[in-house]
């Protein structure tokens, strides 16, 4: 078998179901979430002189589902903000309205920017420091430290008893 | 309100336990990297060959007609120079020269040739053709539409002059105003160089007409024709 192919299957057998939480977390859809690690997972092994090595190929693949999650949502925006004026004068609802019976956690992660969302899922869930969840995004510490501080106080916002309601309320940002 | 992080660890945690598990298969996934490892590799290979092609154009292009690419040094095409006289008339104004024959006519044909200095002639085919004029065949064949043949040299010929004595019967048969052609066919020592010349031409004309409306010296070439000639190749 293909040494690529030997670190993909135990990618796979070990750490799929971890890579899959990662992406659930960053995109709060079960079907995006799949999406987003496959093409990760193409992505990192489809390099024909940069196959990743073993120990090396589970953090590469975090690193390029973050990516490719935050360069979605970019293009994402630039859709919904084009949609209304294709749409005519049909309301469109906000991601909130539509998984209302959905984890709090989740909504409030939706109302985070991405970088600031990617963020929080590298530093709280996976545990990196900032130093990596900066190289992870190819941007500064000290900007990681400002979008954590900012993802916080929306967070706090969002999961307290009052921001809860008012999101129930149909609250947006 | 201050979210403690601990707390969020534990929320994130908790949310993430929601995900299930991965539905695609891995023999999907090895399928799409294999598709995408082979698109990255055509790209790669033919930006390579992009890449070499231009390396190799550049400095081709850019060295100019001067430089000859090819390994066999150019040929220059050549023509002979004949001279050709028809029971001992010459005609040195006109190329090809132009003869009046009549049906059943002997005539004595005396060709001098001149090869030029570069030229390596390997065979040289003289006869008459109808209208066609064909270089020798690859194996040194007779040129398709050379008949008869008057004369053909089986050794190279050096540089210089040449002659030929040469004779031949015009058809019985030939109709007045018909033009044939004695051409000449040759094959060079370099592989593929043969050509093919026309060295004179035969009108033919009817004595009776002929003498009423041709000119004194189309006159003068039909008296050729009682004449015995016999000629006789010079090689």
């Amino acid at each position: 078998m293909e040494s690529w192919k030997q670190t993909l299957a135990e990618l796979a057998r070990n750490r799929l179901a971890s890579l899959i939480r990662q992406a659930f977390l960053l995109c709060g859809d079960q079907g995006q979430a799949e999406d987003l690690v496959q093409d990760a997972l193409v992505r990192a092994f489809a390099r024909p002189l940069r196959t990743p090595r073993p120990g090396a190929a589970e953090a590469y693949v975090r690193a390029i589902m973050v990516n490719l999650f935050i360069d979605g949502a970019r293009k994402q925006s630039r859709w919904n903000r084009a949609a209304p004026l294709l749409a005519g004068t049909e309301t469109v609802t906000g991601p909130a309205d539509q998984v209302l019976d959905r984890d709090v956690m989740l909504i409030a992660l939706s109302g985070l920017s991405p970088r600031q969302r990617a963020c929080v899922v590298l530093r709280y869930y996976q545990d990196l420091p900032v130093a990596q969840v900066a190289s992870a995004l190819g941007v500064t510490e000290g900007t990681v430290k400002r979008y954590l501080s900012e993802a916080m106080t929306r967070l706090a916002a969002r999961l307290s008893p009052a921001g809860s309601r008012g999101q129930e309320g149909g609250e947006t940002r | 309100m201050i979210l403690d992080e601990q707390e969020l660890r534990q929320r994130l945690t908790v949310a993430a336990s929601q995900a299930s598990a991965a539905r695609f298969t891995m023999d999907g996934l090895i399928s799409r990297i294999r598709q995408r490892r082979a698109r990255i590799l055509g790209l790669v290979s033919g930006s390579l060959l992009a890449v070499a092609a231009i390396a190799v154009a550049i400095p081709a292009a850019l060295s100019g007609p001067g430089t000859p690419t090819a390994s066999r040094p150019p040929i220059a095409p050549f023509q002979l120079s004949f001279t050709v006289t028809v029971n001992g008339h010459a005609r040195r104004n006109e190329s090809p020269p132009r003869f009046t024959v009549t049906p059943g006519e002997h005539l004595s044909i005396h060709i001098a040739v001149i090869i030029p200095v570069h030229a390596r002639l390997t065979t040289l085919w003289l006869g008459v053709t109808k209208d066609e004029l064909s270089s020798p065949g690859r194996d040194g064949q007779r040129p398709p539409g050379m008949r008869p043949v008057l004369a053909h040299t089986r050794q190279p010929l050096t540089p210089g002059p040449h002659t030929f004595r040469l004779t031949w019967t015009a058809p019985a048969h030939l109709r007045r105003g018909t033009t044939l052609s004695l051409a000449a066919a040759w094959a060079t020592r370099q592989e593929d160089d043969r050509a093919a010349q026309f060295v004179a031409e035969f009108v033919s004309v009817h004595r009776a007409s002929t003498v009423a409306t041709a000119p004194r010296r189309h006159a003068a070439e039909l008296s050729l024709r009682d004449r015995r000639v016999s000629g006789r190749r010079a090689l």
